[in-house]
């Protein structure tokens, strides 16, 4: 069974709906990305799932039991406006949404410790929000979000305002946590991170789930049967029985076809062709995403 | 619960360890205690110009009548019979201003040929009041000298007492109404300056969250409702922590410091009170009128009164400034819509000046029994003894009141915590309550 099942959720706000009989399964121990343009109502989804909202219908199974309240204790939301208090220090704020959590004092004030000095901001402990860089404070909504050890983790961009060398401790961070078993849903715009990141994926348009499932067998399915190869010398491949050549330009070329990786090599040696590389072109997350979205929207 | 409490003890110990709390719960007694000899200074500085009066009696009626200085010794009245003419004096500078009685000033038709005052400087109207109080005095004073005996005159002059009673209760002393009146209105004011200001702070504390974009992960942790009421009783603890220590100051201001001060203040009022030493031994009776009606107020009820329709009116309406706060987009639209929550609350408090004045009226009645004003007029009234079934009344309609009031904000809350960016009209607020 999954973790997190979600079956049939609807959610209208008005006349608007925000989402329609949407379905998912996320396992446990995976990172799933929840994608979707704006406004496609995967913030409403991440509400259900957090509970600030009720669905309309549809049922959610958080661990296998129905989903409630007390389960919220066991979820971390990083939602994507990232919001602190400002006049509260680091240390105190931590500690109160640690508490909030269902922490007791000794053991939430132990493990803010730990993460204060595990992402290297000891000395900014006493300081407020204020004071800090929007970097800075980013990976204390970080840690706000993990401490209480929940063994699902929802983030809403992550990575948005840091910079290199942050977005990677953050990144490690989700790796790690996947691999202690946490269940980690990603929401995002940027479609290169989901494929370094995620596992699974949805993609959320007007309300609907429209494409869901494993990203690299999900990048199999829309492949179009493209090839790119390297080579050098002076002799091009040309198309023939086996292959079209789609475009060439210097030594490297795009071919089409429907045989195996193994055929269309021979065919190119055949021709004379000096082979440096060869891989099958697999569509991007992104360029489904695109496609998907404007064929559901045509 | 548990987490309710952490709620309430972060609302109120982020507000309490602030330089802000500190300034105003330690200086704003201090400018009360400040103001007054401020005041003093500023009377004594300010104006120390003296005006010397000049009264030319050419009728020679007064010739007996001395016409007394003003207390503060800026107005001095010297009579005198001159050989030049009251003009020519002031312009000299000897006399700054002169009363011109006619010679043929007539006491009883004193319009006939009128007293006249001149002067170079223009006169304030405190002086003004003073000059023509004490001239008329003198006038009355003297017709009444014509035609009445002197043992009678005094007679005349001294008030009559009059004891007040009500059927059934017997003594219905004026001093238990003054001292109730007071009390009365000091509760009612308390109330309703505690409404206001925290209740404007609970309002911008749910606002601050919001905009913050903290109440998101707040949200996501805990109930909404529970953040209200957190907000709420975190934010009256602090008001209430403020009063204790205002409390406190007063009563050790009382004990300590204005023994020390009442020496320097005394000094200033005791002299007029030496020159009337009839009327100090009045003074003296009316504090003891004071205690005495000090010992028929029912504290204990006044207390139960206060205790139960202050927190109860600070419940009312401040999950109404939270509900306001939750749904206002920012500072401007917010204010737009807590005119109708202000509305009840200014309005009650003047629906108590005048219950005071006629606490077994209908307005006193009335504005005891409806929820919205109940909890600034009826803790004012329960120093007067109000019948037990309409406190009961009252108490009982507050309570339901509260439940309805709060399941409304409450849902004004939820839905106003999530809407962003939009300008909230009352009426969308109106849709809010009734959907489902």
């Amino acid at each position: 069974m999954a973790f997190l099942e979600i079956n049939n959720v609807s959610k209208k706000f008005g006349d608007y709906e925000a989402n329609n009989n949407i379905s998912l399964s996320i396992e446990r121990g995976k990172v799933f990305g929840l994608l979707g343009p704006n406004g496609a109502g995967k913030t409403t989804l991440i509400r259900i799932i957090t509970r600030i909202l009720m669905p309309d219908s549809g049922e959610i199974f958080f661990n296998g039991k129905r989903h409630q309240d007390a389960f919220t204790e066991q979820i971390g939301y990083m939602p994507e406006e990232r919001g602190l208090y400002k006049n509260m220090t680091i240390y105190d704020q931590l500690l109160y949404l640690a508490r909030l959590k269902g922490m007791k004092s000794s053991e939430a004030s132990t493990t803010v410790n730990s993460w204060i000095r595990k992402f290297e901001i000891e000395s900014w402990k006493t300081k407020k929000i204020d004071e800090l860089s929007k970097g800075m404070s980013q990976k204390v909504q970080f840690i706000a979000t993990i401490l209480h050890n929940p063994e699902l983790i929802i983030l809403d961009e992550p990575f948005s305002g840091l910079d290199p060398i942050n977005s990677k401790l953050i990144e490690d961070e989700i790796f790690q946590l996947a691999k202690a078993g946490k269940t980690i849903i990603f929401s995002t715009h940027r479609m290169e991170q989901v494929e370094q990141i995620c596992n699974d994926i949805a993609l959320i348009n007007k309300g609907k789930n429209i494409l869901s499932g494993n990203v690299t067998e999900l990048r199999n399915n829309f492949k179009k049967n493209l090839f790119e190869l390297h080579f050098s010398g002076d002799t091009v491949p040309q198309s023939c029985d086996a292959f079209s050549v789609i475009r060439h330009s210097g030594n490297e070329a795009v071919l089409s076809s429907s045989l195996l990786p193994n055929q269309i090599i021979k065919s190119i040696l055949e021709q004379h062709v000096a082979l440096n590389s060869f891989k099958e072109l697999l569509p991007s997350i992104q360029e489904i995403f695109i496609e998907q979205v404007n064929a559901a929207n045509a | 619960m548990r987490k309710t409490l952490f709620i309430i003890q972060r609302e109120y110990l982020t507000r309490v360890k602030t330089k802000s709390f500190l300034l105003t719960t330690i200086g704003a007694p201090l400018l009360f205690l400040i103001l007054p000899f401020a005041l003093i200074l500023i009377s004594e500085y300010a104006d120390k110009s003296v005006t010397n009066i000049l009264v030319e009696d050419k009728s020679s009626l007064f010739d007996d009548v001395v016409f007394p200085d003003k207390e503060d010794g800026s107005i001095y009245f010297i009579k005198e019979k001159l050989n030049i003419s009251a003009d020519s004096a002031i312009n000299s500078g000897v006399y700054d201003a002169a009363v011109l009685i006619p010679k043929d000033f007539d006491l009883i038709h004193t319009g006939r040929s009128p007293i006249r005052f001149i002067s170079k400087k223009r006169i304030g109207i405190t002086d003004r009041i003073h000059i023509k109080d004490e001239i008329s005095k003198a006038v009355s004073n003297k017709v009444m000298q014509q035609f009445i005996e002197d043992s009678l005159l005094a007679d005349i002059q001294k008030t009559v007492p009059i004891n007040f009673e009500r059927i059934g209760s017997g003594d219905d002393k004026s001093s238990f109404i003054t001292i109730a009146s007071a009390i009365g209105y000091g509760i009612g004011f308390l109330i309703y300056m505690t409404i206001t200001i925290y209740g404007s702070m609970i309002m911008r504390g749910v606002m601050e969250e919001k905009n913050n974009r903290i109440m998101e992960v707040l949200i996501s942790s805990v109930k909404p409702w529970q953040l209200m009421i957190g907000k709420i009783f975190g934010i009256g603890a602090v008001g209430l922590t403020q009063f204790i220590i205002w409390g406190f100051i007063l009563v050790i201001g009382n004990l300590v410091l204005m023994p020390i001060l009442g020496v320097t203040m005394a000094g200033g009022m005791a002299e007029p009170q030496i020159i009337n030493a009839s009327q100090s031994s009045v003074d003296v009776s009316e504090i003891q009128q004071i205690l005495n009606g000090l010992k028929d107020i029912n504290f204990s009820s006044i207390g139960l009164g206060f205790a139960f329709y202050f927190t109860a009116g600070f419940f009312l309406y401040g999950s109404l400034f939270a509900a306001i706060g939750a749904a206002g987009s920012d500072e401007t639209n917010a204010q737009s819509l807590i005119i109708p929550i202000m509305m009840p609350i200014v309005i009650s408090f003047f629906v108590l000046i005048t219950a005071l004045g006629n606490p077994d009226g209908k307005l006193a009645f009335w504005g005891s029994i409806i929820p919205f004003s109940s909890p600034i007029i009826m803790p004012a009234l329960m120093a007067f003894d109000i019948p037990g079934w309409q406190i009961a009344l009252s108490v009982v309609l507050m309570i339901i009141t509260i439940f309805f009031i709060a399941a409304i904000a409450a849902k004004i809350y939820r839905t106003g915590i999530l809407m962003y960016g939009k300008k909230v009209t009352l009426a969308e607020i109106g849709k809010w309550i009734l959907k489902k």
